[in-house]
């Protein structure tokens, strides 16, 4: 089944012909439909309550291990425990971004087996929009608690010793924002997938979970071919990691920084180019 | 004589016999349980060797980190009076990734939460076996599965980098394979427990992933319990956790202590018994609201 694109013309992101008055952009409508879905699950706070604990739990014991060995040995990869805490701060902090706004994209493979994903299509806007507007994960407002605990405590600490500086401080919201927008890519090519292999969780914590928890940490403690896979196959290092390097003093040079910005928005290209051929082989279920 | 010995001795006969047949109709129920949940893990064998790229690929993380503390010349001096090394290490993580698919990455609640929210559960308590002997019988099948799909290749996986842990005597070897058993049961036990909360609570997700970080933080799943704290260390022996994957890579390794392992047996009698007590509570619970 081709798949109908809706005609927009440049500017009108909501194609109604013959609706009166302007139309909403793209970002004030994906917001407002993110907003409705996490006010849906806040009908159910109690549940919010219990899920946002074990959440904060949940991460904070990721933590506790890691404590134990900085505790013990100061550093792992030649980082001390204020420059690991702001890696794993803005890396784990922008997943958590990713899959609070990503809402049903990481359900992709259950819409493609399904059928679900016929009622996509007939939405007045692209699928993978509605897919990526549906069902935000207000849990995941406490997935951000622990790394911004940790970078927050981390950015005091490395300001007051005189590590960072204005200038590399004011560049850390860059790159968060690209850490943020390479999720979005790496997330969307891997569940691009669904439309070949239908099936993709399994996939996915090779290309989305693996990747994520590795690059939390210095990528100069891992092996060549795992620092190649973080850098190049998986390039969620490239956003975070090689940054933070620089900015840190901790070695590269500033087209590590300068590096980031481009490579998120190429990675971010090609998944949705991934994204648009997989969908031109959506068959539908039949039913 | 006809009919031989008075009529208690052939009641007592009889009352053996019955005994005798359930035994064994449970014993091959159970087994039929067991080899239906291996044969439902079969048919996802090509996603799950995927997913076991990804778990060596956590395997290999925590091998680096460690390999990083301890090269230094000050991580070795830190290291010494913990007798950690670099191999060491290496050889737990492989023995404790392997076993998370075993013993801490089993279905939420055994399944139990699903079946209570559509109704299956009533179908599961008319059958002529147990509950519990039900869900622990079709999931250590899926655990048997995961032995054979998972653990067995991720551990050779990292076993091709690092090198396998190995007991040095055959006692080792069977300690070690009772103690991975016992580990399977805890874990569950454990799980059962959090399924059957779902009669009382609608929250038994919550449970499910408080048990999961408990396991990783207290079960010592990334750190060795001698990296611990020395005030901590004979707390975690005696939870329960330590027994899901502590002290089984520590029987891989060669190394782990009595108390751990009379922990780990003690623990699996008090868990038994807790999931019987909890099953007949749930029965009486158990409503049914028509059809």
């Amino acid at each position: 089944m081709s798949v109908p694109q809706p005609e927009t013309a440049p500017g009108e992101p909501w194609p109604r012909p013959g609706t009166p008055g302007p139309a909403p952009s793209w970002t004030r409508l994906y917001g407002r439909l993110l907003t409705v879905s996490l006010r849906a699950q806040w009908q159910y706070p109690a549940d919010f309550l219990i899920g946002a604990a074990t959440t904060v739990l949940l991460s904070a014991t990721e933590i506790a291990g890691f404590a134990v060995i900085l505790w013990r040995f100061h550093h792992i990869g030649g980082w001390g425990p204020a420059e690991i805490a702001l890696l794993y701060g803005l890396t784990r902090g922008a997943y958590a971004v990713h899959r609070l706004g990503a809402g049903d994209l990481h359900r992709a493979g259950a819409y493609v087996q399904s059928g679900e994903y016929d009622s996509l299509l007939l939405r007045p806007c692209p699928p993978l929009f509605a897919l990526l507007a549906r069902s935000g994960r207000i849990q995941q407002l406490a997935a951000l608690i622990t790394p911004m605990t940790a970078a927050g405590i981390a950015i005091a600490h490395l300001w007051s010793s005189g590590v960072l500086r204005v200038w590399s401080a004011a560049c850390l919201p860059l790159v968060f924002l690209c850490a943020v927008a390479m999720d979005y890519a790496v997330g969307i090519a891997t569940f691009a997938f669904a439309f070949w292999l239908v099936r993709v969780d399994e996939f996915s914590v090779l290309t989305v979970d693996a990747p994520n928890t590795a690059a939390s940490f210095p990528l100069t403690a891992y092996p060549a071919w795992l620092r190649w896979y973080l850098s190049s196959a998986i390039p969620v290092g490239v956003c975070v990691f090689f940054p933070l390097r620089f900015l840190l003093g901790r070695g590269g040079g500033w087209i590590d920084l300068a590096m980031a910005p481009p490579a998120a928005a190429a990675a971010l290209a090609g998944a949705l180019w991934l994204w648009r051929r997989g969908e031109s082989r959506y068959m539908g279920t039949g039913t | 004589m006809r009919g031989g010995g008075s009529p208690c001795l052939r009641e007592g006969f009889a009352l053996r016999l019955e005994h005798r047949i359930r035994t064994s109709v449970a014993l091959r129920t159970g087994l039929r349980l067991t080899r239906n949940g291996f044969r439902r893990g079969l048919q996802y064998r090509g996603a799950h060797m995927v997913n076991n790229a990804a778990s060596a690929i956590f395997g290999v993380v925590f091998i680096a980190i460690w390999r990083s503390v301890l090269s230094g010349s000050a991580g070795r001096r830190a290291a010494a009076p913990l007798h950690l090394s670099v191999a060491w290490t290496a050889h737990y993580v492989v023995a404790s990734q392997s076993l998370l698919w075993i013993t801490v990455f089993l279905p939420f609640g055994l399944g139990l939460p699903e079946a209570v929210r559509n109704g299956q559960v009533v179908a599961d308590l008319t059958r002529p076996v147990g509950l519990w002997a039900l869900h622990m019988g079709r999931e250590a099948g899926g655990a048997a599965y995961n032995l054979v799909y998972r653990s067995l290749p991720v551990a050779a996986g990292l076993g091709l980098m690092v090198g396998l842990p190995r007991p040095q005597t055959l006692l080792g070897v069977v300690a070690a394979l009772a103690l991975t058993a016992v580990a399977v049961w805890n874990a569950l036990c454990l799980n059962y427990l959090v399924g059957i909360s779902a009669f009382w609570t609608t929250e038994a997700r919550a449970a499910h992933n408080l048990l999961v970080a408990l396991v990783f933080a207290l079960g010592c799943a990334e750190v060795p319990l001698r990296a611990f704290p020395a005030p901590l260390r004979p707390i975690l022996v005696w939870l329960p956790f330590g027994s899901l994957l502590s002290t089984p890579a520590l029987a891989w390794m060669g190394s782990v202590g009595l108390p751990a392992v009379v922990a780990a047996v003690a623990w699996a009698l008090t868990l038994s018994a807790v999931c019987i007590l909890a099953t007949r509570a749930a029965r009486r619970r158990l409503a049914v609201q028509g059809g």
